[in-house]
């Protein structure tokens, strides 16, 4: 089956400023992508440009269509949560449904209302009567009663405690995914949903500083815990980051064969967080 | 179809003060308003022709006379009539009965449209919108059939409640005198030719001033910030450069005759006339023109909108 989303060299340019530098990337079917980067690094821009919801130069295709021209086909098959508080506070929780179901044809109302009411939502409420934990929840279960192939979050979990943080994910891997639907989701709190991804992309400064599976991340990056004894030898590998641990120097190395590492140190897989800190410094 | 019909429920829950609270409190005030003057009256006779003297242009009100209500009063006014003015008069009293649903209206569906791609921008909320398959044209079409059409068929419903009432009123004060109802008052009304001509004045408006309403969801879609400003602003602008550049002020006196309502009328022939000889002239066409470039410039600016 063919990538649900391609993109070719996308740039996008306010003023002087590139929000997006040249990036390419795709996204398979059955894949669940993270897209992590700082404040600022383009994770929202690249977002909407594959939603069709800004423009940019360059190539991209969404299940087929280009977005900047084909933003409502795409819609059909595409479902998109931003950041909490994009649902009109004037809406009526019984008219979004009404709403959705009148314009989306792969609505399930009966699967939105089962999970509407496992919440203490009234459906007379309006949005604005909803605490934002809620407004999260009904967004999520008005989008998980439409079946699509890919669904787009950015920061969902954004400004909500843990607990909501923790049965949002829960709730997305358990009753959403399948091994057809595509996920991407862009936050900068990578330990979250380490556990979730498939797939792994790191941006920064508008550029995509890592593109990789996650079942390849162990093979390509090591993490060793050097004695002070041994730092010489480690330095001259050119680990691509380091920092102090206990008086021992925790170094990350890139394409390095693991034969030439296991005699420094301690040996294991980089957690995403520590290489997300690694790549960011580069 | 079924896409539209959802679309324009959304519209009016969004715009449920003024599109439905608005005019349902104005005719209810009215209509109060009406009703105390019949019952008031009814208990102390006023002096009526102070007031009624005093508008000109009614000139068969000047018989200075006591009457226990402004019901009667009409009543004995008409009584003395020919049919022809009978006619005349209580369809042009009919008329005016719509003025102030009218006015307000006209306010809604300026700042209806002027607001109807510019708040969801401010909010965010455009990203719900356009999350979902509903493509811009729907989008805007929605929204101007919305505010052109079925916006006006409420508040036409207002004005007819108010006519109604007013006949019934009429027919109240008939009661008890020697005038006789049916000869009076329902004879010379002519209810439902008195509505389709609203309706039509009200359909030819839509278009007439399309430029207008063009104008106004372009800004709408356009505007960054205070959408008002540049509403007023650039004809205001365009109409003192035209003034300094040339003598004919040709293209502002177009643009005020197609935004301003009723402006188009000539006076001396009826509403009926005025659109018939209207409806087919180079003018309509020119309106239907540049409003239309206009609705598909709002659409183009809409496919490109993004949060402010």
């Amino acid at each position: 089956m063919s990538e649900i989303v391609e993109v070719r060299n996308v740039s996008k340019h306010f003023g002087d400023f590139a929000a997006l530098d040249d990036v390419s990337f795709n996204i398979s079917p059955g894949s669940i992508v993270g897209l992590i980067g700082p404040n600022g690094a383009g994770k929202t821009t690249t977002l909407k440009s594959i939603l069709g919801l800004t423009g940019f130069d360059g190539e991209m295709r969404v299940l087929g269509e280009d977005p900047r021209s084909g933003r409502h086909k795409i819609m059909e098959r595409v479902c998109f949560i931003a950041d909490v508080g994009v649902l009109p506070r004037w809406l009526r929780v019984s008219d979004a449904l009404d709403y959705i179901q009148g314009v989306h044809p792969r609505f399930n109302r009966v699967r939105a209302e089962v999970m509407l009411a496992e919440t203490k939502i009234s459906k007379r409420s309006k949005v604005k009567e909803l605490s934002k934990g809620m407004v999260t929840q009904l967004h999520l279960a008005l989008v998980m009663a439409i079946e699509v192939d890919l669904l787009v979050l950015d920061e969902p979990t954004l400004g909500l405690d843990i607990l909501f943080r923790k049965a949002f994910y829960e709730r997305l891997l358990n009753d959403y995914f399948d091994n057809e639907t595509s996920i991407i989701i862009s936050t900068h709190q990578v330990e979250e949903i380490e556990s979730l991804l498939t797939h792994l992309l790191f941006i920064n400064g508008g550029r995509i500083v890592l593109d990789c599976p996650m079942d390849e991340i162990d093979e390509i990056y090591s993490e060793v815990l050097v004695p002070p004894n041994k730092l010489q030898q480690a330095n001259a590998l050119s680990p691509i980051h380091s920092r102090d641990i206990l008086g021992q120097k925790a170094m990350i190395f890139e394409n390095v064969p693991r034969e030439e590492l296991t005699n420094l140190g301690e040996l294991h897989a980089p957690s995403v967080a520590d290489l997300f800190v690694a790549k960011m410094h580069r | 179809m079924n896409q539209l019909s959802i679309l324009i429920r959304r519209e009016f829950w969004e715009n449920r003060n003024t599109f439905v609270l608005l005019p349902a409190i104005t005719t209810g005030f009215l209509l109060l308003m009406m009703l105390l003057t019949l019952l008031v009256s009814a208990t102390s006779s006023v002096d009526l022709n102070v007031e009624i003297q005093s508008s000109q242009d009614m000139e068969f009100f000047n018989d200075s006379m006591q009457a226990d209500n402004i019901y009667a009063f009409a009543l004995y006014q008409l009584e003395g009539r020919s049919t022809e003015e009978r006619v005349q008069y209580i369809n042009t009293g009919l008329q005016t009965l719509g003025g102030p649903l009218m006015g307000i209206l006209w306010f809604v569906m300026v700042f209806y449209l002027l607001d109807s791609l510019y708040s969801d921008r401010r909010d965010r909320s455009i990203f719900f919108w356009k999350s979902m398959p509903v493509s811009d044209a729907m989008t805007v079409i929605s929204k101007l059939v919305t505010g052109l059409w079925l916006v006006p068929l409420v508040y036409l419903l207002g004005v007819a409640l108010l006519q109604l009432a007013a006949m019934v009123m009429l027919s109240i004060a008939t009661l008890g005198t020697e005038i006789s109802m049916l000869e009076t008052v329902w004879g010379p009304a002519s209810l439902l030719s008195n509505w389709i001509q609203y309706l039509g004045a009200l359909l030819f408006y839509s278009l007439w001033a399309l430029p207008f309403f063009g104008w106004l969801i372009a800004v709408s879609a356009y505007a960054k910030s205070v959408p008002l400003v540049w509403v007023v602003g650039v004809p205001l602008a365009m109409t003192i450069v035209e003034r300094v550049v040339v003598d004919q002020p040709l293209f502002a006196s177009w643009m005020w005759d197609h935004m301003i309502p009723i402006s188009f009328l000539n006076m001396e022939q009826s509403v009926a006339d005025n659109i018939v000889n209207l409806l087919l002239s180079l003018q309509m066409l020119s309106a239907v023109v540049v409003g239309g470039v206009l609705i598909i410039i709002a659409i183009w600016l809409r496919g490109k909108a993004d949060e402010i």
